[in-house]
């Protein structure tokens, strides 16, 4: 089996973060389902389903969108992920992290996949189905983990993995510094004095810029490479009762964003990106773990905001590939609704009953030590094929 | 030397892969008659065999394995199949226009009463006119009207003959039965030559049409059939990102795969193009629909 740019549940493809993709469903039904079904025929109306089940019940386990079992699945599996995509970005690290299979791989493709997945992909693709459905031997055992690592402005590097996440993987917590004046600084200790950055949540005027807030990190000393699992742990508050919140990361040369998509160019994707609906930030124990937390989107779980009253959220970034040069800066931008990078039509579900008119906060420093953890790849712990830049 | 003469030569068979075609007359220098039930025809090595339908010469080609992009009209100019020769456009159109089914995945059966037919506007017709003087001439009009038959479009014949030589046959709108006593329908691609190959299987709602979308009515095949023709002859760029690089949406490509001794077969769910149905992706449904079109695939 070879799921490829596949998705697994309601965090997938329905709700990431919890916020409906109001648009890309609705593109997609109306675009691409509509068009071949067979005239005057019964239809399960997909967009109307997914809108009124919000949580993770039983809608998504019986009569309703089917999630995956990957623990039950345990034949040979081949997936493979569009890092960052707007859709499908994440399913395929859930089903390598838990399949059964024995055989299993994984590659991770760029966010705008298709040319990775018909073209880049392909020999991995034919030694999978040689060795498992002719039974083939091959002379040399393929890689587990293939992947684009993106190295900025265009260009990127083919390598290779024993597993993933990458096991001398290194998380580095980066904490965040509100400052007063604009733009707040990341450093790698928690600073000791107390920050707060405020921004509006409401976007409904279009001629505005988007309100955000931005931290940014000293020119790196070094070059890094970012392989495997971002998150943010976040300390918010709202004047309302629930808000949403974007994180995109972002890596400058001086004042210009280094492009971190490859080949295909329809993309504006920041270096990666996540999403939470804040009232959804309960996360089960059992299942988060060092890499990326789960969150439960049970109804029961539910958790309104008070207006004021700071809570601490865990947001789940996208896992994703960069080299990141000397001298260049990692940049946080934290926004009430995506941007940029959303394909036009694609758009998020945007709840004007808690944008309008709400201002939300993000609190820094020693009590409330908000941050944004990055993974960390030694250089040479990625085996590196051909060289593609 | 003497050995060698002595020797009674061989006979070897060739056929067409865009066929079987069956009942078609043939001459070599040392044979002749009727390429029979399997479309075979026989030949010695290295002799050229000139085909016919009754008194129309079809073309001539080295004896072997064929596709009817092999064959020419003059013995002393034969060449390599190339698909954008009108001659070769004309004589896939006409004799694909034979057949009975619209795949054709019996190809074609030659019976006296196409001789006649062919036999009586045999004058008229020349496979090496342009594409546009051969389909309008009264001969190749009055064949096909007389026989009843849709004359097949330019790159639908192309596209048959293209898959050939890829060494491709393709079954299309084949019924799989479900456990409800209902049905799906699939295209089937598989390796023009016998044999169990491992099959790589979707099922959904990207629908059967070349790139994506359903094939309701004879306008619909046409715009499957001229995408699909101008993908093959390298016009891509201006496609979306996401049709850009393969023959159907979220598929293994035909041409891809099958030469690698694979089956392809892209299965419509319920609701899609002409099966019945509730239209429900991701339901309890189609993973039933799933397992059942697995299962048939694996016998």
């Amino acid at each position: 089996m070879a799921p490829i740019s596949a998705d697994g549940d309601i965090r997938d493809l329905a709700y990431p973060g919890g916020i409906f993709l109001e648009g890309y469903c609705r593109w997609w039904w109306n675009e691409l389902v509509l068009p071949v079904k067979l005239p005057n025929t019964e239809v399960d109306d997909y967009v109307s389903g997914l809108r009124s089940h919000p949580w993770d019940d039983e809608y998504y386990y019986g009569n309703g969108t089917l999630s995956t079992d990957f623990p039950s699945i345990d034949m040979p599996v081949l997936t493979a992920v569009s890092m960052t995509n707007t859709i499908h970005p994440r399913s395929g690290f859930e089903a390598f992290s838990s399949l059964s299979s024995r055989v299993k791989r994984l590659m991770i493709m760029d966010a705008v996949y298709s040319g990775n997945m018909y073209k880049d992909f392909q020999p991995d693709l034919e030694a999978f189905f040689d060795q498992y459905l002719k039974g083939e031997k091959l002379v040399e055992e393929p890689p587990t983990v293939r992947m684009v690592l993106r190295t900025g402005g265009g260009g990127w590097q083919w390598r290779t993995a024993s597993t993933w996440p990458v096991p001398s993987t290194e998380y580095r917590e980066l904490f965040l510094d509100a400052t007063n004046a604009g733009v707040g600084h990341t450093s790698t200790r928690a600073p000791s004095r107390e920050g707060v950055a405020e921004y509006s949540a409401d976007v409904e005027d279009g001629n505005k810029a988007m309100p955000m807030v931005v931290f940014e990190s000293a020119p790196l000393e070094e070059d890094i490479g970012l392989v495997g699992h971002f998150r943010a742990t976040l300390w918010v508050s709202s004047t309302t009762s629930d808000t949403d919140v974007f994180v995109a990361l972002l890596v400058m040369d001086g004042e210009r964003e280094v492009p971190y998509r490859t080949y295909e160019t329809g993309s504006a994707a920041p270096l990666t990106w996540g999403c939470l609906k804040v009232s959804r930030r309960a996360t089960d124990p059992e299942r988060s773990t060092t890499e990326r937390p789960w969150h439960t989107h049970r109804r029961e779980d539910a958790q309104p905001l008070v207006p004021g009253e700071v809570v601490k959220i865990d947001v789940e970034i996208m896992p994703a590939t960069g080299r990141v040069l000397k001298g260049h800066r990692l940049r946080v931008e934290i926004s009430p609704v995506e941007d940029p990078g959303c394909p036009p039509g694609w758009e998020r579900e945007y709840d004007a009953s808690y944008h309008a008119g709400a201002t939300n906060r993000i609190l820094t420093g020693a009590s409330f030590p908000s941050s944004i953890t990055i993974p960390v790849v030694p250089h040479e712990d990625l085996y590196m094929i051909t060289a593609c830049e | 030397m003497a050995e060698l003469h002595s020797k009674l030569p061989e006979l070897s068979s060739g056929r067409f892969d865009d066929g079987p075609l069956v009942g078609l007359g043939y001459q070599t220098a040392s044979q002749q008659g009727f390429t029979d039930e399997q479309g075979r025809f026989f030949y010695q090595g290295g002799e050229t065999v000139s085909f016919s339908i009754g008194k129309l010469p079809i073309g001539s080609a080295i004896g072997g394995s064929l596709t009817l992009a092999a064959l020419r009209d003059s013995v002393t100019e034969l060449g390599n199949p190339d698909l954008t020769l009108p001659e070769t456009v004309n004589r896939a159109r006409f004799v694909q226009s034979l057949a009975v089914e619209t795949d054709p995945r019996n190809g074609v059966s030659i019976d006296d009463t196409i001789r006649d037919i062919v036999s009586r506007h045999a004058a008229g017709i020349s496979f090496t006119s342009d594409i546009d003087i051969f389909e309008q001439s009264p001969a190749v009009r009055g064949v096909f009207s007389e026989l009843g038959s849709r004359f097949r479009g330019v790159q639908e014949a192309r596209n048959h003959l293209r898959r050939a030589q890829t060494g491709i046959k393709v079954l299309r709108k084949v019924r799989v039965p479900t456990r409800d006593n209902s049905y799906l329908l699939a295209d089937v691609f598989h390796p023009v030559d016998a044999g169990r190959y491992p099959v790589l299987l979707r099922l959904g709602i990207y629908g059967r049409a070349f790139r994506i979308g359903t094939i309701f009515n004879d306008e619909d095949r046409e715009i499957s059939e001229n995408r699909e023709d101008s993908w093959f002859q390298g016009d891509r760029d201006n496609l979306h990102r996401y049709c850009r690089w393969s023959e159907n949406a979220a598929s293994a490509s035909p041409s891809v795969w099958i030469p690698r001794g694979y089956v392809v077969v892209l299965a419509d769910g319920r609701g899609v193009g002409n099966v019945l149905g509730k239209l429900s992706p991701y339901s309890k449904q189609e993973a039933r629909d799933y397992f059942d079109v697995i299962e048939w695939a694996a016998k």
